[in-house]
């Protein structure tokens, strides 16, 4: 397809007035253009979905997840991604760990079970509901958007479809920063998605190493960088048995 | 004149090629092209990739791994059959790989050779009127590929044109949107699941994959939905068991 009428399917969406549509294009044009979540998305880009804070969480390669971006800045998103990184349970993380949205409209009402510790922390903010969107790489998950409100209740129907087209972009922009090398100008980090065998190798060291799927993916990547490899080779080392899976671990 | 069995066959693989029910899977429909063409026109190997006007691949499929590779090869070293099929939209070959070989594609032709190919050959994907992409054919031993084996090749491709361009008419402009968003991601969860099934069975991925596609036909389930259940540790018991 043309890139032109690809582009226009993107920015064609009725857009003076209609805000929400204008900034799903827009930001899906800045990230096709390299730009990050902080050059694509305005200062209050979490009200147009319905939400009082959003953030965007990447994987690390130790199966961490690090704040990339939120909106705002500051307060109530940072807040609460720490609270759940200090914890180590809440939404974000269950999205991350179960590669499926996460959605709780009630938090002070909610089962205490689902996030023992998480829970009764949120309650001491201002947070009301929850909804935590997986960034997926085919079954891998290497992210999450998070939106936190102050009253209970999920966003619209039309917002929640909204919030699903930011995250396909946000995915765009981390498989951006993935494919990037990640030290000097070496090829050997970056993610070359096309390449069918990392993700095979992918798919192998997850079921050898009983580890998710997206960390198996950032962990051969790191390893792959640290050992100054192509990342490619090395997928097929794995893939070939002729480097054993727990490689990775050392 | 009477028919001869191999017309059954071919009218067989364009029926199959055409008769897809809405919301086909179109990586499916690529892989089912390559498959048939490598049974019609007994070449080794065949590969179809289909490319953005950026050059990105939107799809990419083969008959075997290591035409996969060379698939894969190609976008990444800027050269070679398919892409240069791609661009002039007209069918290119048969060529022979052997020494001293095409000029014009040093690094895909040493990579070619290299995986025991000696020629090859690549007809333009049309989809309504312009060029999507190409299919690739690679072929090793004495017989070589014929004009006739091409148009052959050229009726598949361009059936399979005709279905995908048939989907985009009838999707609505949102779900042609939704759908390229998740062209790469069905391409992607089928091959980690592909490396899943390979650590538990203790096969090649190759193997795999023919398992993957045997149960997902058997079972009349989509790959990519038999893909995410993989993925997801969901591994049907019948897969799962060592034939």
């Amino acid at each position: 397809m043309p890139r032109d009428r690809r582009d226009s399917e993107f920015g064609a969406v009725p857009s003076p007035c209609d805000p929400l549509a204008e900034v799903l294009a827009r930001a899906h044009r800045a990230v096709r253009s390299g730009y990050g979540p902080h050059g694509a998305l305005p200062t209050e880009t979490a009200r147009l979905f319905g939400l009082d804070a959003l953030t965007l969480n990447a994987l690390t390669h130790d199966g961490q997840l690090e704040l990339m971006w939120a909106d705002p800045p500051e307060g109530l998103g940072p807040e609460l991604d720490t609270l759940q990184y200090t914890l180590g349970d809440g939404p974000t993380l269950q999205a991350a760990l179960e590669g499926r949205a996460v959605t709780e409209p009630h938090l002070t009402t909610a089962d205490t079970a689902r996030w023992p510790l998480f829970l009764p922390a949120a309650a001491r903010t201002p947070a009301r509901a929850t909804v935590a969107l997986p960034l997926l790489l085919g079954g891998a998950s290497i992210g999450v958007l998070t939106g936190y409100r102050t009253t209970p209740g999920l966003p619209t129907t039309r917002q929640l479809d909204a919030l699903n087209r930011l995250a396909a972009t946000l995915l765009l922009f981390l498989t951006t920063a993935l494919a990037a090398p990640v030290n000097g100008p070496t090829q050997n980090g970056g993610l070359r998605i096309y390449r069918a065998e990392i993700h095979q190798a992918t798919g192998y060291l997850a079921a050898e190493l009983g580890i998710p799927v997206g960390q198996a993916l950032l962990r051969l990547r790191a390893h792959a960088t640290a050992h100054d490899q192509p990342l490619a080779d090395l997928a097929h080392a794995f893939l070939m048995r002729s480097l054993p899976a727990d490689t990775l671990h050392q | 004149m009477p028919a001869m069995p191999r017309d059954v066959l071919v009218a067989q693989a364009v029926f199959d090629l055409m008769a897809r029910t809405d919301g086909f899977d179109v990586l499916e429909l690529m892989h089912d092209l390559t498959t048939h063409t490598v049974r019609l026109v007994e070449v080794r190997s065949a590969g179809v990739t289909v490319l953005d006007s950026d050059g990105r691949v939107d799809y990419l499929t083969a008959s075997d791994e290591a035409c996969r590779r060379l698939e894969e090869d190609q976008v990444e070293l800027d050269e070679g059959p398919c892409l240069d099929s791609t661009r002039s939209g007209s069918v290119l070959g048969p060529v022979s790989l052997r020494p001293p070989g095409p000029g014009r594609w040093p690094r895909f032709t040493s990579r070619a050779r290299a995986a025991g190919y000696s020629s090859v050959a690549s007809v333009p994907l049309r989809v309504s009127q312009g060029t999507v992409g190409a299919v690739n054919l690679l072929h090793s031993g004495p017989r070589s590929m014929t004009g006739v084996d091409l148009q052959l090749v050229q009726v598949l491709a361009d059936t399979a044109g005709i279905c995908m361009h048939q989907r985009r008419t009838l999707m609505v402009r949102n779900e042609v949107i939704a759908h390229l968003e998740t062209a790469l991601d069905s391409r992607i969860v089928i091959e980690q699941a592909k490396g899943m099934l390979a650590a538990r069975l203790g096969s090649d991925v190759q193997d795999a994959f023919a398992r993957l596609r045997a149960h997902a036909r058997s079972r009349q389930l989509k790959l990519t939905d038999l893909a995410h259940l993989v993925v997801h540790g969901h591994i049907p018991a019948e897969l799962d068991r060592t034939l």
